[in-house]
């Protein structure tokens, strides 16, 4: 088998390679969706699941721990969806708790800025980076949709475009009231940010919590280029990952940040075997768990608008026709390039399903893909990690896990040793922040070192 | 299980299948007595219900295998009824047929509630009756009970009062007095991570049952010199305390009219999960122009104000038990991880904003989250304890139907000689008129007298009753676990 250098070569990823890269890891669990096969893992709403799964990971040098967040529960044809787990607590409150009992891990809270009041959500942050005694991260999303916004005061209240102006706004009036001294009275009054408040927690060892941000539309790289430090890309194949961290590093030229001022991690699936085979085998095994027969009728219920229960998942696709009209935006379960040309979609399933004789869950398993993993022996998945940060095509993974706790503990006791056997992981940490365990520069006065991105005209 | 015999006469739970049998005899047996109306008839014949949320016992004759009569005591969702304070075992629905009067069904019954008293380490029980149930008031008092006209607040249609009575376990004059659950106010002590674990984990060793946060909005300074007196806000801070500790109340204050009510019921939610069921929320509801720029909204009228806090706990409420206790089925046969039709929207149409849901998080370990005000903010008994600050306000509490009443106290010990004795004093003569007391005391010096010469003479006079570890906090306080208004009883 070939070396990941002889399959990848080391193309431009515009940033010098480094041979003595470091991987860093997180993991991030959603807390909804299919990747997690909760028949295989234990009680996700008891506190105790993620105690042990933020220790096992501190034991295992991890830079971050990492909750999702979503504002509403998903549906599928007006009802809540059931097929996948579901029932997550708030994601600061969930940390606060575990901050407690552990000493290094950082602690990366998901908060979207649709639907939070800035002060507010600044000041929770900055008490959990307090708390944590510098170990806070905020992952920065936004709402797309006023559906969600039902649990809201104001549903809808801001266009789908606006968005990111919006959470731009709201990041700069974040950092301007983590950086100045308490006591400070910072406002802003503009169409998307209004409030009067006082800047009233002390500084945090790592000066303020660590940003993360993951959209990947043109709007999410920018928001990225001008405020993240950690980026949580899709971007996991190789090339891809060379793709995005050009573009990437391009904006962060343009606007005269350096690109080491920004940590790429992209989500990412590992499934470990003691040889390739088994770990293909074991990889074969959760794609067809992942994509069950009952989740295969109910992708495709989406697209017919109708109830499929009747349908045999093993037999040929529906016969009927789809409901007229388009997808409903509002469940949340489907990608938004997946949300138009719905009838020529079905069209283009039905030929190829005749053609490769392919049943409903055949054809919902080839056409949902398998969440990009690693796959193989933790030498292997070692040795391609360790090419992916020489190059800097990445930093290193937010770890996606399929199976709570054990996977994890699988990753710590297999996988780290190889990856520290191979100089690309630390023997232990060192530094006490999470800013210190992902390298990243330090902050003076609120501002990250280095970075000339902070914008945002102050109104009074 | 058979739990007491007598010749041919036997006490056990009841079985599912004599739901019905029991609901007849409960019905006949009262229907004697008194003069049913029909919301009470109705919830006489939910034998299915009350053995949900508590336990029905049965006496049955063994011989014939006839049923003859049938009590609710408490199962591990608190009292039955709302007589039962801290440390009480209450019972409701004693009743017996009436062809089978006069067999020693009735004591056989009552005898067994105070048998479970006495394993469960309960100091007293107590119960309701109605005025004309003169025969079962005979047999009370034959087993020892006593009237227990404090607690007779309760006025029947006729005008007359329900009679409350009670039967002291151990007799010394020490169970005399009702438990007084103590809270405490740290401040600005828990102000950062040092602070919480010294003097939260301080406060449950002490053997308080609730340890409260204080907290407002980081409102600018409106005034000349007006500092702002905010740090890492108490949600978080309630939140860090969760794993220290292991029987302790936390109670954050989370203001209402500078938050979004949904992220609220959330919040509180995922601390209760954090605690196993030891959350409290502190309900505030701010007002002024500088509270309210925090949000960049306008200032509120005090009536405003007070509207935004019914509404937001009235949606928390809903939001709670927007998943049933059995939303999570985890069915590997179908595939599905929650049952549809356990998760319920809640369709809130309050004054100013609508919420649907159902929450993100699924239902509270205590089904609720217990909800705390200061009585004048006027929750009623949407809330489950007032704070009263002075002795005024007691009776308006009593009248506002809130479950537990607690005074609300200013504390400042080191200035005195003789002020922790005088605390002491104050503290045993108000265990008489609330059920709890929260203290704010100011400094750590005042901590330490508490410790050495305030909860001392609380313990002699039996009223320091520190919580058990494990215990909900609606355990420490005596509150049942609440159904869930959308469940639909199997």
């Amino acid at each position: 088998m070939t070396s990941p250098a002889e399959r990848y070569g080391t193309p431009d990823t515009g940033a010098a390679p480094d041979p003595s890269a470091h991987v860093h890891l997180g993991v991030f669990y959603p807390g909804v969706g299919p990747q997690l096969l909760w028949a295989e893992s234990t009680s996700h709403t008891s506190v105790a699941t993620f105690v042990e799964v933020v220790t096992t990971l501190e034991r295992g040098l991890f830079d971050a721990f990492f909750l999702g967040d979503g504002q509403r529960l998903r549906e599928n044809r007006g009802k809540v969806y059931e097929l996948d787990i579901s029932g997550r607590p708030d994601s600061i409150t969930q940390l606060a708790a575990l901050a407690a009992v552990t000493e290094r891990i950082g602690l990366v809270a998901t908060q979207n800025t649709t639907y939070s009041y800035p002060a507010d959500l600044a000041r929770r942050l900055a008490g959990l980076d307090h708390l944590s005694g510098g170990r806070a991260g905020w992952n920065i999303v936004t709402t797309d949709n006023a559906w969600t916004g039902g649990n809201f005061r104001r549903p809808g209240w801001l266009e789908h475009e606006r968005r990111y102006d919006r959470a731009g706004q709201f990041v700069d009036a974040a950092k301007e009231l983590w950086g100045t001294p308490v006591g400070t009275t910072v406002e802003r009054h503009t169409d998307l940010v209004d409030f009067r408040a006082v800047a009233s927690v002390p500084r945090s060892t790592q000066g303020r919590p660590v940003l993360f941000q993951a959209g990947d539309s043109d709007g999410g790289r920018e928001l990225a280029a001008a405020h993240a430090d950690v980026v949580f890309s899709a971007n996991t194949a190789y090339d891809k990952a060379v793709a995005y961290a050009v573009d990437l590093r391009a904006r962060l030229r343009r606007i005269g940040r350096s690109v080491d001022a920004v940590r790429i991690l992209p989500g990412a699936g590992v499934v470990l075997g003691a040889t390739r085979a088994e770990a293909e085998d074991k990889a074969r095994w959760i794609h067809e768990q992942t994509v069950s027969p009952a989740r295969a009728l109910a992708f495709f219920e989406q697209y017919w608008g109708t109830d499929l229960s009747s349908y045999d998942p093993f037999g040929p696709l529906p016969d009927i026709e789809p409901a007229e009209g388009e997808l409903d935006p509002s469940r949340g379960t489907l990608s938004i390039d997946r949300r138009t040309g719905k009838h020529a979609q079905v069209q283009a399933w039905r030929e190829l399903s005749k053609e490769q004789g392919l049943s409903i869950v055949d054809l919902a398993r080839q056409v949902q893909l398998a969440h990009p993993s690693f796959i193989g022996t933790p030498g292997e998945i070692a040795e391609e990690w360790a090419h992916y940060v020489r190059t800097r095509a990445v930093d290193g993974f937010n770890v996606t896990p399929y199976q709570l706790p054990g996977q994890l503990t699988e990753i710590v006791d297999l996988l780290v040793p190889e990856l520290q056997e191979r100089g690309v992981y630390r023997a232990a940490y060192e530094g006490t922040t999470l800013r210190d365990h992902l390298a990243l520069p330090g902050v003076v006065d609120g501002v990250v070192d280095g970075a000339g991105g902070t914008v945002g005209a102050r109104t009074a | 299980m058979i739990v007491f015999v007598t010749s041919t006469l036997q006490v056990r739970r009841i079985r599912r299948e004599e739901y019905d049998a029991v609901a007849q005899l409960t019905l006949a047996a009262y229907e004697n007595d008194y003069q049913l109306d029909p919301d009470y008839r109705e919830r006489l014949l939910d034998v299915a219900g009350w053995d949900r949320d508590h336990q029905v016992w049965v006496a049955e004759d063994v011989t014939s295998g006839e049923l003859l009569g049938a009590v609710t005591t408490p199962g591990e969702n608190g009292p039955v009824g709302r007589v039962a304070r801290h440390n009480d075992l209450d019972f409701r629905l004693l009743a017996v047929a009436p062809g089978a009067r006069r067999r020693g069904v009735g004591r056989l019954l009552v005898e067994h509630v105070i048998e479970l008293a006495r394993a469960r380490g309960r100091a007293r029980v107590v119960m309701n009756s109605g005025p004309q149930m003169t025969g079962a008031h005979a047999l009370y008092a034959r087993l020892g009970f006593r009237r227990l006209h404090e607690r007779e607040t309760h006025v029947l249609d006729d005008g007359r009062v329900l009679y409350a009575f009670a039967l002291d376990l151990d007799g010394g004059a020490a169970q005399e007095a009702r438990g007084l659950v103590l809270a405490v106010e740290l401040g600005a002590l828990t102000r950062d991570a040092a602070g919480v674990r010294t003097w939260v984990r301080w406060a449950e060793e002490e053997g308080f049952a609730l340890v409260t946060f204080a907290d407002a909005p980081a409102s600018a300074p409106t005034g000349v010199g007006a500092a702002a007196e905010v740090g890492v806000d108490a949600g978080t801070r309630a939140s860090y305390a969760a794993l220290l500790t292991d029987r302790i109340g936390l109670a954050p204050t989370l203001p209402v009219t500078t938050a979004e009510p949904f992220h609220l019921a959330t919040q509180l939610a995922s601390l209760d999960h954090a605690t196993d069921g030891r959350a409290g929320w502190i309900v505030t509801a701010p007002d002024s122009t500088a509270a309210l720029a925090t949000v960049g909204s306008p200032a509120l009228t005090t009536d405003q104000a007070r509207q935004e806090a019914r509404d937001a706990v009235e949606v928390a409420h809903r939001l709670w038990d927007s998943w049933q206790d059995d939303a999570i089925v985890k069915d590997v046969a179908t595939g599905r991880f929650v049952a549809s039709d356990r998760l319920h929207r809640v369709d809130f149409e309050g004054a100013t904003y609508d919420i649907v849901g159902p929450l993100i998080t699924p239902r509270p370990p205590q089904g609720q989250v217990v909800v705390i005000a200061d009585v004048a903010l006027g929750l009623g008994d949407a809330a489950d304890i007032a704070l009263v600050p002075d002795p005024d306000g007691i009776e308006r509490a009593h009248a506002s139907g809130v479950a537990r009443i607690f005074a609300d106290l200013q504390v400042d010990l080191d200035d005195r000689p003789d002020a922790a004795e005088e605390l002491a004093g104050r503290l045993i003569r108000l265990a008489e008129t609330v059920d709890g007391v929260r203290l704010h005391p100011t400094s750590a010096a005042d901590l330490a007298i508490l410790a050495a010469q305030v909860l001392p003479r609380l313990r002699e006079a039996g009223l320091h009753r520190p919580p058990v570890p494990g215990s909900t906090l609606r355990e420490s306080l005596g509150l049942r676990r609440p159904a869930n208004r959308y469940a639909v009883p199997a």
